[in-house]
């Protein structure tokens, strides 16, 4: 018998549900918790079916395939799935604030060559011709021909002003 | 039916830049489809930033191009190395995949192609009759009607997903439920903003969209690493021609099967995993001698599911058109597309918006004939797609996701609403939570709370005596009920296996 780890997430979902559903009360008028309660109701109750469902069948299954979702890579054992999915959010996140802080004008040029070279071995040449490409479709043609605004960063903001 | 605003939908599409959007559309989604698991969602989330800018017919032709085309271009991988390349082509790898080891992938490929064509074909006919007829019924619906129907659409998308009707529905309500944060419509209050300006006015979609399915599916690629047809040499032999005959051999089944299709598109839910399983199972059933020759590389097992799966499109957005309820995740993002442009979809689309539905139907149409044609002519060169690694294309999609979601209010909380729901959006995939009835819950959300509002002020708890709210709610109950029996049926199943 092993432990069933996807009620962890079932009991998150449950305490975010809860929480939601305490917070609505809070709502100042009827009409602003109408709506809200209706659902949330039903959803928390849902919600501790499915941790009892869950938490009765003692075995770490494959998780169902949402019929109407694309299925997760079989291939890769979990433990190294989520250490490679905690790196590329790691990128990711890297990414978004350097163009927080920066803007996209900066953080393209650190964050797209760094990481084909590192994570897709790729040469240095290969990795700049690509982020010259990435950047002529966003600043060229994005930017400048469909007028599509590139918002500085926070930092370039305050420090022009 | 008026021909003449037909013609004018027609011209319309004829402009250059919107053909050449469509166009664009339909490469774009030929090339999710040929690339197993990027998913046309995620491509779509990823563009919608950027379509709602655009001008409404343009928009429409790009995200049209994009829907359908990924049906094409997905039976390449599933006849050649077995894979599919979406849920919707799951069938075609049983008689299109055992073909090509027959050396007859150019011929499974060829009939695969142009029963695409006539399904999308007869999907886009069906859609345009059907709209004009319903229309004096669907006029009769009042605001209860609409509401109870909002929720068949949730719970039916909810229920449906498999082995998990509790987390589908617990997913559709959830969706409903973020979507209330900021201002109540009635009475200007705040609700869940957590003391933060950036969410006065609710979260935008497409930082949803963006964090619950393009951020995970970006964090797969990069877990995956290595393209799907590693070391694989592509090699299509056979005839496409002799191929695109058996298709018109076989026109009857085509029909058949595009019926089938655009009956599954209709209901909500339901949609492209299931469409050629109905599909695959109906020309099993009626087709003489199929039994014997199905499963071994029989023809018509390809060219029933390809028409079909083409078609459904076609009937799934008849309730998206006429009702405002969308029943997959790609018809709620071009429900949000029309409501960012002020366009209300439902019954007063109908009414005020014929050359919108029009110009929606020609693109589907000469969606399919362009992804046909193109399929036919560059299909080793778009099987080569497969190879491409996936490290190379997650700094691409980040920078496209990054800069798109900075679209949604140029603020810096649109980053960090992105994270927190992409992060939420890939433990949701991981768990098998199905993250689509979130989708359609948030953008359904607004409107139902608006018709559960006016339903109140008008009829009060009175309303779910009427007639057709009663009928409704026992289809609701239904599928809750298939979606529950459907699931212990597979608990059972597991546990005796």
């Amino acid at each position: 018998m092993r432990y069933n780890i996807n009620i962890w997430f079932d009991l998150f979902v449950l305490v975010l549900l809860g929480y939601g559903l305490w917070s609505i009360s809070n709502f100042p008028t009827a009409e602003a918790r109408q709506f809200p309660t209706v659902f949330a109701v039903p959803a928390l109750l849902l919600a501790a079916l499915q941790l009892f469902l869950d938490s009765r069948k003692r075995t770490e299954d494959e998780s169902p395939a949402a019929i109407l979702d694309l299925p997760v890579d079989p291939s890769v054992p979990p433990r190294v799935a989520l250490f490679l999915a905690a790196r590329a959010f790691g990128w990711i996140l890297g990414f978004a604030g350097l163009t927080l802080l920066f803007s996209l004008y900066i953080s393209l040029w650190a964050f797209v060559p760094p990481y084909l070279m590192v994570e897709a071995k790729a040469s240095w040449r290969a990795a700049w011709f690509t982020t010259v490409l990435v950047a002529v479709v966003i600043f060229g043609v994005l930017s400048y021909g469909f007028g599509i605004n590139v918002p500085n960063g926070l930092f370039l903001r305050s420090y022009l002003g | 039916m008026d021909f003449s605003i037909m013609a004018e939908a027609f011209f319309a599409l004829m402009e250059p830049v919107r053909l050449l959007l469509l166009f664009a559309g339909v490469l774009l989604g030929l090339f999710m489809g040929a690339m197993p698991g990027v998913g046309g969602i995620a491509a779509l989330a990823t563009l919608l930033p950027f379509v709602i800018m655009m001008e409404t017919k343009s928009a429409i032709a790009l995200m049209i191009g994009l829907m359908i085309s990924g049906n094409t271009g997905d039976t390449l991988p599933a006849v050649l190395f077995g894979i599919p390349g979406s849920g919707a082509s799951q069938a075609t790898i049983l008689d299109g995949h055992p073909l090509a080891r027959k050396g007859e992938a150019a011929r499974a490929l060829g009939a695969a192609y142009l029963a695409s064509m006539i399904g999308g074909i007869i999907g886009a006919i069906v859609l345009t009759v059907t709209l004009h007829f319903i229309k004096p019924f669907i006029l009769s619906f009042g605001t209860p009607e609409l509401f109870m129907l909002g929720l068949l659409g949730i719970s039916m998308t909810g229920t449906l997903a498999r082995g998990a009707p509790a987390k589908g529905l617990i997913a559709g309500c959830f969706g409903l439920l973020l979507a209330t944060m900021g201002y109540d419509p009635l009475t200007a209050n705040l609700r869940w903003t957590f003391g933060t300006t950036y969410l006065y006015d609710g979260l935008p979609l497409i930082v949803v969209a963006l964090g619950i399915f393009a951020l995970p599916e970006l964090v797969d690629l990069a877990v995956r690493g290595r393209p799907i047809a590693e070391n694989t040499k592509i090699e299509i032999t056979g005839s496409l021609v002799q191929g695109m005959r058996d298709t018109l051999r076989c026109w009857f089944l085509v029909l058949r099967t595009s019926v089938v299709g655009i009956i599954v598109g209709i209901l909500p839910g339901l949609g492209g995993s299931v469409t050629d399983w109905f599909a695959y199972s109906h020309a099993l059933q009626t087709e003489k001698g199929a039994k014997d020759t199905f499963g071994k590389g029989d023809i018509r097992g390809v060219i029933g599911v390809d028409a079909a799966t083409n078609s459904k499109e076609g009937g799934a957005l008849i309730p998206t058109l006429a009702l405002g309820i969308p029943g997959s995740t790609s018809m709620a993002f071009l429900l949000y597309l029309f409501t960012m442009h002020g366009i209300p979809a439902g019954p007063r689309m109908l009414i005020n918006h014929p050359d919108i539905i029009l110009t929606i139907a020609w693109s589907v149409a000469l969606a399919n004939i362009m992804a046909t044609g193109v399929m036919l002519l560059a299909t080793t060169q778009t099987a080569k797609i497969a190879l491409i690694p996936f490290h190379w294309l997650v700094p691409l999609i980040s920078v496209f996701i990054i800069f798109g979601v900075y679209q949604a209010s140029l603020q810096a909380g649109d980053i960090i609403a992105l994270m927190t729901i992409g992060v939420f959006g890939w433990l949701m995939k991981r768990f098998g939570w199905p993250r689509p009835p979130l989708i359609l819950g948030f953008v359904l959300s607004p409107i139902l709370e608006k018709y559960l509002q006016i339903t109140l002020v008008r009829y009060g708890m009175g309303f779910v005596t009427r007639p057709l709210v009663l009928i409704i709610a026992i289809f609701i109950l239904f599928s809750v009920y298939v979606g529950v029996k459907h699931s212990s049926r597979e608990t059972h199943h597991e546990g005796g296996t």
